[in-house]
């Protein structure tokens, strides 16, 4: 829908974005030529304001997006919903809060039945942690190298990336995350009298999806009960459908002391997080029960929207339809890979939780960039750039698929034609002559200006 | 919503089985077990059918009563087109806050970065000016209240935290809120000092003007950043849009989040001048927040702000306020040996008594007149008294009958 005004709206848009928001990330987008304000948004697809371009897409803001966007059932439940309720109050209950907690019970891992209501990820994380030290009266906290849990002060502390930590430190004492996901051996070794729990993700997500194997998940299970260890999951990308099960643990059939979720719980509208929990930590809770507050977790309306989407998963088994959709685009990404040789290091997936590990750490960028040509919205990783995250909507059909695919095998070709010119390019003497190419353009500009900053350098102390 | 229509009796049930037994437990001992069933401007109605006046309002969250239908149609309205949005993407919903925010705050704050909760924005501010700074030190205030995530509950003055949850971040001291204190904490290894203009949770303590200014003083003098944490002040409540403008102190940083999503949205702000700018041109995607400044929650707090300023209603609630303030003091006057005290700015109002037991039978009395008001956390000798603040003048009378009649009923 292309017409002045969009167009102007959008100038203006990325205008006021650049001036009050951030610069530096518009010019990141752009590099990448996904440079788009989102327009409409209808289930896998979203449309670039003042453009005719869509996208499908395969960030969903980083799985928050399992029920499509603007899932339309989910969308009328909350609209009906403004009628009656808005965010509510914290301290009491409500019909709303009832439901949900009571459908967030119905549907965990057996001995996990008791909920504490947040609003975002990174604040539930943080209340996890705070219900493990209170619980076991221990301090230490064991997370994985490449762990990504959140932002906020104790999930920041867990943070298996050197690069968000460091510019914040010293941050909270007692924390450790060398450990590779797998290596059970070493995780033993880190844990000591001392330490309160163990927490991961099942698959790293924002570390560049490794899947967590059977036998390392039951022997922390093991270890935390022997060591009287909480063990904490981190289901917050996980959650909800996305790897093909209601939870990821279920794959296991390893069951935790604590989960967290967030993300796919907001229906694609709507903030809300929770901490399901033990019998044994609900004893802690009811003993100290003003100690963790949430002002906006667990608000009326967020309850609402949170039971309307586990009611739209369940009643169309759409964890299940993950699992077979996880299969097919799985399947279809490998043979890609083979048909494109070389440019692909490893598929690594559970479910619809799919990421592509490329061979060069500057494909990851022409490939964000040529798959937005493509109109497909899929970015790599800031901190690995060579790893891409494909996390579609889990209600993506067949026909989506074979669209999501045919552009990948488009960007995959381009990619290895441009590759090839870079590597020629490099060669000759004529520095000029390679900054004439586009693409060796956008990998120089994205990694001059971007990527590199990202990387923060040493710094002493300085005044405002 | 008929979906929605439980029995009270069976919502408490599944309350206490999953969520907590505890909390209800608490609010029974004040007679206020019951379970939340709607709203009709400032009241709440339980299901029962029972109305109450809410001057608790969510620790102050409700910031609109009469005027919530507006916010209503807005979010109606974006519902039609808007979603959560992607956090990576640039967003216009976003932009357009961002701009507004700009515009209406004090002097040189420019850039946003959004978050979903009061905690989340002041652990972003701390972790800002640390690293604008490079320096580690953080200074907050004994009777400060930040919020519940890691930075905020390190910089936040309640002991039972740092007992359960600690050890908490390094580098925090808390001080008394005094300026010799405050000359004496504030060096060139600071960071930052953060600071609430009226403590709520402490007994709703407004900090005294020298105070303040000694502060924005000492931050400049030693080039570490003033952190305004406005949670719970902004957008009118103080019967200004922003308590600091009252002293004339220029934060470097702002937090704001209770009100901001006008009662339907959760939604916060952190807002920063240039300065502190430079750290996020470099470190772009170094705080990312999936559900902050979503762009519903963009376009309900764009209506929001609209409305406040629309009606001027940070004047309405230092008017209300008067009037409230100026009963209270007369109700208090006539029975010293019970109330102490009645303080505050606008619509957040302490009314503190002799001893926590006195409180707690008082916030017992106006329950049972049906007036929520309870005791601050960190002072439960005060009970505070947070309404919308578009209550009306004859809305204002019937609370103090109300309180009155409370206060009678011996």
């Amino acid at each position: 829908m292309k017409s002045e005004t969009a167009t102007r709206q959008k100038k203006d848009g990325i205008k006021s974005f650049q001036k009050y928001v951030n610069y530096t990330q518009s010019v990141f987008l752009k590099t990448v030529d996904l440079d788009l304000l989102e327009d409409q948004r209808q289930g896998v697809n979203v449309w670039d304001l003042g453009t005719e371009y869509s996208y499908i897409d395969c960030f969903c803001s980083a799985g928050s997006f399992n029920v499509g966007r603007r899932n339309p059932r989910i969308v009328r439940a909350l609209e009906k919903a403004l009628d009656q309720w808005n965010m509510g109050e914290h301290l009491f209950p409500s019909a709303p809060k009832a439901a949900l907690a009571e459908k967030l019970a119905a549907i965990s891992p057996p001995g996990l039945k008791n909920v504490l209501f947040g609003v975002g990820g990174g604040e539930a994380i943080d209340s996890a942690i705070k219900m493990a030290r209170g619980v076991t009266g221990k301090k230490k906290i064991i997370s994985l190298a490449k762990a990504y849990h959140g932002h906020t002060g104790f999930a920041l502390s867990a943070i298996g990336k050197a690069v968000y930590r460091d510019p914040f430190e010293p941050l909270m004492p007692g924390f450790s995350h060398e450990t590779a996901i797998n290596d059970l051996e070493a995780i033993a070794t880190a844990t000591d009298d001392d330490t309160a729990a163990i927490i991961l993700e099942l698959v790293q997500g924002e570390g560049g999806i490794f899947v967590a194997e059977q036998v390392f998940v039951e022997g922390l299970r093991r270890l935390c009960d022997d060591k009287g260890m909480m063990l904490i999951f981190d289901e917050v990308q996980t959650g909800f459908g996305r790897t093909g099960k209601m939870f990821c643990c279920e794959h296991y059939g390893v069951y935790p002391d604590l989960f967290v979720l967030a993300k796919s719980l907001g229906g694609a509208l709507y903030p809300i997080s929770a901490v399901i929990y033990s019998d044994q930590i609900r004893t802690f809770m009811e003993e100290n029960p003003e100690l963790i507050e949430s002002t906006s977790g667990g608000s009326d309306l967020g309850c609402i929207v949170g039971c309307e989407t586990i009611d739209f998963l369940l009643e169309n088994d759409i964890p299940g339809h993950a699992a077979a959709m996880g299969d097919y685009i799985g399947e279809g990404l490998l043979n890609l890979a083979t048909k494109h040789e070389g440019l692909v290091k490893e598929v690594r997936r559970k479910g619809l939780m799919i990421g592509l590990e490329y061979t060069h750490d500057m494909m990851g960028p022409l490939m964000s960039y040529y798959l937005g040509k493509n109109g497909v919205l899929a970015i790599f990783s800031a901190n690995n750039p060579k790893v891409m995250r494909f996390m579609p909507p889990i209600v993506i059909n067949r026909d989506e698929a074979d669209k999501l695919l045919a552009a990948v095998d488009r960007s995959m070709a381009s990619v290895m034609r441009s590759s090839r010119i870079i590597t020629r390019a490099v060669k000759l003497p004529l520095v000029g002559k390679v900054l004439g190419v586009q693409e060796m353009q956008v990998f120089l500009i994205l990694f001059t200006k971007t990527v590199a900053k990202i990387i923060p350098k040493k710094r002493g102390s300085q005044a405002l | 919503m008929h979906k929605y229509k439980e029995t009270k009796e069976k919502i408490f049930n599944a309350y206490s089985k999953t969520i907590s037994k505890a909390k209800p437990a608490k609010l029974k001992e004040y007679g206020l077990d019951f379970a939340l069933a709607g709203r009709e401007g400032v009241k709440v109605t339980d299901t029962e059918g029972r109305q109450y006046f809410d001057c608790y309002c969510s620790g102050g969250q409700q910031v609109l009563g009469n005027y919530r239908h507006e916010v209503q149609d807005a979010f109606r309205e974006a519902l039609k087109q808007y979603d959560l949005g992607n956090f990576i993407l640039m967003s216009a919903q976003k932009a357009a806050l961002a701009k507004l925010l700009s515009d209406i705050t004090p002097g040189n704050l420019k850039h946003t970065v959004f978050g979903v909760g009061r905690g989340e924005t002041n652990d972003f501010a701390m972790k800002l000016a640390r690293g604008a700074t490079g320096r580690k030190e953080i200074v907050c205030f004994a009777g400060g209240s930040h919020g519940q995530t890691g930075f905020a509950l390190s910089a936040s003055a309640d002991p039972r935290q740092e007992k359960h949850f600690g050890p908490l971040i390094p580098g925090i001291r808390r001080i008394a809120p005094a300026v010799d204190a405050v000359e004496e904490a504030v060096t060139g290894s600071t960071a930052a000092v953060i600071v609430e203009p009226i403590q709520s949770d402490a007994g709703v303590v407004a900090l005294p003007s020298n105070l303040l200014q000694a502060i924005r003083a000492a931050c400049s003098r030693h080039g570490a950043a003033l952190i305004v944490d406005e949670g719970q002040c902004a957008f009118g409540r103080t019967g200004l849009l922003f308590e600091c403008m009252r002293q004339g102190i220029q934060p470097d940083i702002l937090t704001v989040a209770k009100g901001m999503g006008g009662t339907y949205y959760p939604i916060s702000a952190t807002i920063f001048n240039s300065r502190l700018n430079r750290f996020m041109l470099t470190h772009t995607l170094i705080h990312l927040s999936t559900f902050g400044g979503a762009d519903l929650g963009c376009v309900v707090a764009i209506a929001t702000i609209e409305i406040i300023r629309k009606n001027r209603l940070w004047d309405n609630a230092r008017v209300r306020g008067a009037e409230l303030t100026k009963g209270l003091q007369e109700l208090a006057a006539a029975d010293p040996e019970q109330f102490a005290a009645v303080r505050g700015e606008g619509l957040m109002l302490g009314l503190q008594l002799t001893d926590a037991a006195a409180a707690a039978r008082f916030t017992t009395r106006l329950a049972a007149k049906g007036v929520i008001a309870l005791p601050t956390t960190l002072d439960p000798r005060v009970i505070r008294f947070t309404p919308p603040i578009d209550i009306t003048a004859d809305q204002t009378a019937e609370l103090l009958n109300l309180i009155t009649a409370a206060m009678k009923d011996q």
